[in-house]
């Protein structure tokens, strides 16, 4: 009991409590981003993509060869390695998603080929050993006793960003209002007008192009490797479970849940203590309320 | 020439027949009912020409053939539909909704377009910002109605839009449907099970049993014809 209590006075510590939020921040916003294309493919198309996380290994090899191989600098290495990864994956949409759309369960399998096929074309590639990026900043910034590394920062503001973008996206667009319709009802949407062969190739766009930035940004924190995509498919997967599969400010909540029990969790108890709660929340959840926190059930 | 015209229609489902050899036309600014009970295959007619099913047999409208045309495409050429259950999208609001239907159209066609449905509809304007599902069932209808009209249709199919509606609301549907055909110059392919109803409100009418063509003729005539009443007015 003393030990537990002790462990959690860390957490008042200010150089910890800042390290923390940041992580927290930052973890959180990569988790979302995952999520959130992992969850408009399941909410439109019907398809659970458990090779989401290789979209994430795509991005930060692209990125890393951007700025490492051609001297990119990261400003526009980044936008261009993952519009790139975007771009090349629509040759994927076409030759083995599409035969998935509105099969849920053979998507699962299908998916999960498809991850492995990724992941071992990737150690063929890469081998398996760990590259890092170079950090786009080694400069601190101080905030009285918490210190923050720039690098950090500007993972979180760039990751901001493009929830921001996302949100004005689907808010405020003719593609977005089309999506938030067929991923209700596709097949009224299409009696109304919406071309609903395109919109689920503008919503897969949308769906890596999100994990390939959050894969970038994953990189540039930690290490890049053909592995690289388990760690954010798994996160995603409890994100979406946590806040509802489908719903998008359910996968917002979840991330930012996940994000934060993570950083608090891990801190004081580590990174195993963090796993265990919250796989153990998952199968809570998935017991009591299947749907997710923010979801509806499915009839 | 005829605005729309349907020829020998044969839509199957693996071995069970939705309609066969059904066919009719419908004239500029016509009304004309297709009527019949549960399963008579109403739907899969309006389905066939909407291009939501594969159909043998030939459907044109304005002189083109729709046949290969997906639904998104059936739309552009002005058919508006509004479908069996109203299936409005019920966590998207009312004015959203609209959106949706008015999706084909330019942008900036939009707001007068709007305007124009809440004016048929006022009860629609109230609740704009209410998400479509927490709608009442007339309310719900009303709004798959003015979706159908935001694409300016010069058809709309409505697939049984009395469906579960009390008297009164079905009424004044019923007199909303007459303005709106007058003002917009409207055809109306109208698929009832409420026969008096939809024979009210027709020229001319179609009556389907077992996906086959039972009776076709003058909605008036069909109105006294005794077989009729015994049948399907319950008279
Ligand atoms: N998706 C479907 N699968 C199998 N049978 C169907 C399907 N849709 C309709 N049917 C059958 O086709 C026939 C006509 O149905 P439908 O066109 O829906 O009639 P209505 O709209 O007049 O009630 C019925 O026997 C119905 O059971
Ligand atoms: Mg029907």
């Amino acid at each position: 009991m003393l030990d537990f209590l002790s462990r959690l006075e860390i957490l008042l510590n200010p150089t910890v409590l800042g390290q923390v939020i940041v992580n927290g921040i930052s973890l959180s916003a990569i988790y979302i981003l995952v999520a959130l294309g992992f969850t408009l493919l399941f909410g439109i198309m019907r398809v659970v993509n458990f090779a989401h996380g290789e979209f994430a290994m795509l991005g930060a090899f692209a990125f890393y060869h951007l700025t490492k191989d051609l001297n990119w600098p990261w400003m526009i290495a980044l936008p261009a390695g993952v519009i790139g990864v975007a771009a090349a994956s629509l040759v994927l949409e076409w030759l083995v998603f599409r035969w998935f759309y509105q099969r849920m369960f053979e998507s699962m399998i299908g998916l999960l080929g498809l991850n492995m096929m990724l992941i071992y074309g990737g150690v063929l590639l890469w081998d398996t050993h760990e590259r890092n990026i170079p950090a786009a900043s080694q400069e601190v910034l101080m905030l009285g006793d918490i210190i923050i590394p720039i690098d950090r920062l500007i993972v979180v503001v760039i990751a901001l960003a493009a929830l921001t973008a996302f949100y004005l996206f689907i808010r405020h667009t003719r593609a977005g209002l089309a999506m938030r319709a067929a991923a209700q009802d596709v097949e009224t949407a299409e009696t109304q007008g919406v071309d609903t062969r395109h919109i689920y190739k503008v919503a897969f766009f949308v769906a890596i192009l999100l994990a390939a930035l959050a894969g970038s940004l994953w990189g540039q924190i930690y290490a890049v490797s053909p592995h690289l995509g388990e760690r954010p498919l798994m996160m995603a997967f409890i994100v979406v479970i946590l806040g509802g599969m489908g719903s998008i400010p359910g996968a917002a909540l979840g991330g930012a849940l996940l994000g934060f029990t993570e950083s608090i969790v891990g801190t004081a108890f580590g990174a195993a203590a963090s796993a265990f709660l919250s796989f153990g929340v998952v199968i809570v959840l998935l017991v009591f309320r299947p749907w997710g926190i923010l979801g509806t059930p499915e009839n | 020439m005829p605005k729309l015209s349907v020829e020998g229609l044969k839509v199957t489902y693996g071995p069970i027949v939705g309609t066969e050899g059904v066919g009719f036309t419908i004239d500029e600014g016509e009304t004309v009912a297709l009527i019949g009970s549960n399963g008579a295959g109403k739907s899969s007619t309006l389905k066939a020409i909407l291009g939501m099913v594969t159909y043998e047999g030939r459907v044109t409208y304005g002189g083109e053939d729709l046949k290969g045309l997906k639904p998104s495409k059936v739309m552009r050429k002005g058919i508006g539909f509004s479908p069996e259950g109203r299936r409005v999208f019920p966590q998207l609001s009312v004015l959203d909704n609209l959106r949706v239907g008015g999706i084909s159209r330019p942008q900036a066609e939009l707001p007068e377009r709007i305007e124009r449905i809440y004016g048929y509809f006022p009860r629609l304007k109230e609740r704009h910002s209410q998400a479509a599902g927490s709608l009442s069932g007339g309310e719900q209808q009303m709004l798959a109605i003015g979706r159908a009209l935001m694409s300016k249709p010069s058809l709309i199919m409505l697939d049984e839009p009395s469906l579960g509606l009390a008297p009164v609301i079905v009424e004044r549907i019923g007199e909303v449907l007459t303005e709106i055909q007058k003002t917009e110059g409207l055809s109306v392919l109208l698929a009832e099970q409420n026969a008096t109803w939809a024979l009210s409100l027709s020229k001319r009418a179609v009556i389907l049993d077992l996906g086959r063509i039972r009776m076709t003729g003058d909605a008036e005539k069909l109105l006294d014809d005794p077989e009729v009443r015994r049948a399907y007015l319950g008279i």
